[in-house]
């Protein structure tokens, strides 16, 4: 058992609806008087327990997408459903609310907080959730050997690897039970072994505790970890493959 | 949480750690130091003072009015008798003593200067001379025809000790008396003023000139010099109560010289408070703003993991708390050091009035030691708004961005 409810409580068949859903998602960047579509009128969806992943290019839009329905960037137009409610509806504070009830955050460059232990920073999103001691302490150390950081609690990022530090930003993001975990380019700063192992946690994970994935990635392997494959392109999804089918 | 992050950013950034403190702690020891000097500077000469005017005088409420004449105006035997009653029931005074003061005119040879008599109990302990003699003696029980004069007045009528003098004494019915004084010492006061025009005679030979057996003015001593207000209102009440038409005024109100000489300590005190907490906060600001700019890609993080503008804000705010309160807690360490070591050097220094120097020092109170504390916390904190406030407010995906 990786977190205290997850499992028990939900499984993947549990489906009422899209977990996420964009509707005509557009955010226009203003560079003089040039105008950048990072994101131009995408209508996406993502289940619960869904794992996809987003293969483009540099420059493609792909880290805007996930800054949209991480609730961290607003649109310029459109909207991002979470579980049904618009976010556009939410204030400052229900949208730090749902970003650390409901979604789980890894950054290509692992983002831990430096003075932090690995314990500290899995345990981070615990203490924003004012979860007790007790459950704090045996949520984390369930996390941490999860991803197999088991021994390596009180290093500091700086003590850790490439992989040592992607596999505290799992915990990380899994920490506080989110429903939908976003990665940007989880396996760019690791060598392809290392990368390979982090991408079979996630799935692993995924597949465990019913959490939804989204991966945004320009390496083609990651792909082949997805229940769902899109591209990007100019700001423009477009679906490859669904359950690994063409 | 909102306590981990700032506790650990201190702990594990020793360099920039230690650069804060000593920045802060610098300004809180420099504080303490000064202030502790102008504190024992200010004590020396509230002794000093304490001896010339004791801590509280008293008389009609007329005698303090400018002009005024003890002689015509005087505490009536009467009223002197229930005076040393309530002085009996105020546990607070340690001793008291009469002292008549009025006009008269102290001729030598063919000069002559106006001066103001004051007639004391000789050798009374509620007025002591004895550290402002700059030659010969002061009064002592028994002498009669004696005085002290002061330097100024000395040097103007070339009077040495043991010269004798006239005196001519107003008496104010249009009858004038004339008596005999030998000069039995020379005293040194704080302003010159005192010290050309005003003469010291025993209290029965000040009567006798005057004519009259009456007293102008009672001095009291207390046990604490720090119940001389409470004590001061405590007998008006007295008197007001007993119907005695007397008031009072204590050493402060009395001495012209100490509003002053503390006006000007507290605006040194007070220049160098601003001068401290400038360069505090500035150099904290430039400090705190480094490192919270260093930390933009952090604050992202957090932001993004659902930390409020607010919570990341009292992080940087509580950050500089506790370097506040670290920075001044080894201020005043450094700062009681350098008193150690300043007051077991043992510096001399003459204060004004005064003929015998004394140990100046860095006194070691409470009172030195929480405004240096609070000002260096103080300048800490306020530093680290700015910059707490505009990283609170950071873009997310801005702060996202910046490259370690």
């Amino acid at each position: 058992m990786i977190t205290d409810n997850k499992m028990e409580e939900e499984t993947c068949e549990h489906n009422d609806g899209a977990l996420i859903r964009t509707e005509d998602l557009t955010r226009i960047y203003t560079m003089g008087s040039e105008k950048i579509y990072g994101m131009n009128s995408v209508n996406f969806s993502v289940d619960r327990g869904d794992f996809v992943v987003i293969n483009g290019p540099s420059g493609s839009g792909k880290s805007t997408f996930l800054n949209l329905i991480g609730c961290i960037d607003k649109p310029t137009s459109g909207e991002v459903y979470f579980g049904g409610q618009p976010i556009s509806e939410l204030n400052e504070k229900e949208l730090a609310r749902l970003r650390k009830e409901k979604i789980g955050l890894i950054f290509q460059s692992f983002n831990l907080i430096p003075v932090l232990s690995a314990y500290e920073n899995v345990e981070y999103p615990l203490l924003l959730q004012q979860v007790d001691g007790g459950k704090r302490q045996k949520q984390v150390n369930n996390l941490l050997t999860a991803v197999g950081l088991d021994g390596m609690e009180n290093r500091r990022p700086q003590a850790l690897s490439g992989g040592q530090r992607q596999r505290v930003a799992i915990a990380r993001a899994l920490v506080g039970n989110p429903e939908l975990v976003l990665a940007d380019e989880p396996t760019a700063n690791l060598d392809s072994e290392t990368g390979e192992k982090v991408m079979e946690l996630m799935k692993e994970l995924n597949e465990e505790i019913c959490v939804a994935f989204i991966v945004v990635t320009h390496d083609p392997l990651v792909s082949e970890y997805a229940d769902r494959t899109v591209n990007i392109l100019d700001g423009k999804l477009e679906e490859v493959s669904s359950n690994g089918q063409e | 949480m909102w306590f981990l992050i700032p506790a650990r950013n201190l702990t594990r950034n020793v360099r920039r750690t230690a650069l804060s403190l000593a920045i802060i702690g610098l300004g809180a020891a420099l504080s303490f130091v000064v202030l502790g000097f102008v504190f024992s500077s200010i004590d020396i000469i509230q002794d000093s003072l304490l001896k010339r005017y004791s801590n509280v005088q008293i008389a009609r409420q007329s005698v303090w009015e400018e002009g005024s004449s003890e002689l015509s105006k005087p505490i009536t035997s009467e009223d002197f008798i229930r005076l040393k009653e309530i002085i009996k029931e105020t546990p607070e005074i340690a001793n008291f003593s009469s002292q008549l003061s009025f006009l008269g005119l102290l001729v030598k040879n063919s000069t002559s200067q106006p001066v103001r008599i004051i007639a004391v109990e000789p050798g009374s302990s509620v007025i002591n001379y004895a550290d402002s003699l700059i030659s010969g003696r002061g009064l002592e029980s028994g002498d009669r025809k004696t005085a002290l004069i002061g330097e100024t007045l000395s040097e103007k009528l070339e009077i040495a000790t043991e010269d004798t003098l006239r005196v001519i004494v107003d008496r104010g019915d249009g009858e004038s008396k004339i008596g005999t004084l030998k000069v039995a010492g020379v005293y040194r006061a704080q302003s010159e003023e005192v010290e050309g025009r005003q003469i010291y005679i025993p209290l029965p030979y000040g009567q006798e000139l005057a004519g009259s057996d009456v007293i102008g003015k009672v001095a009291v001593s207390l046990e604490n010099r720090n119940t001389t207000d409470r004590v001061a209102n405590e007998l008006e009440k007295k008197f007001s109560a007993a119907s005695l038409p007397l008031s009072t005024r204590t050493w402060k109100e009395l001495s012209s010289f100490y509003s002053m000489l503390r006006g000007f300590f507290t605006l040194i005190f007070g220049f160098l408070v601003i001068v401290v907490s400038v360069l505090v906060f500035f150099i904290v600001l430039q400090v705190l703003t480094m490192s919270f700019l260093e930390r933009s890609r952090e604050i992202g993080t957090v932001r993004a993991l659902g930390t409020l503008q607010g919570e990341v804000f009292r992080m940087f705010t509580v950050e500089s708390l506790i370097l506040g309160v670290l920075g001044g807690i080894i201020g005043l360490g450094v700062g009681v050091l350098i008193a150690l070591v300043f007051n077991g050097i043992g510096f001399n220094w003459t204060p004004p009035g005064s003929v015998e120097p004394v140990i100046l020092k860095v006194k070691m109170s409470w009172r030195n030691t929480w405004p240096p504390f609070l000002i260096s916390l103080l300048a800490t904190v306020i530093s680290s708004i700015y910059p707490a406030y505009r990283m609170s407010k950071t873009d997310i995906v801005d702060a996202l961005r910046v490259e370690e």
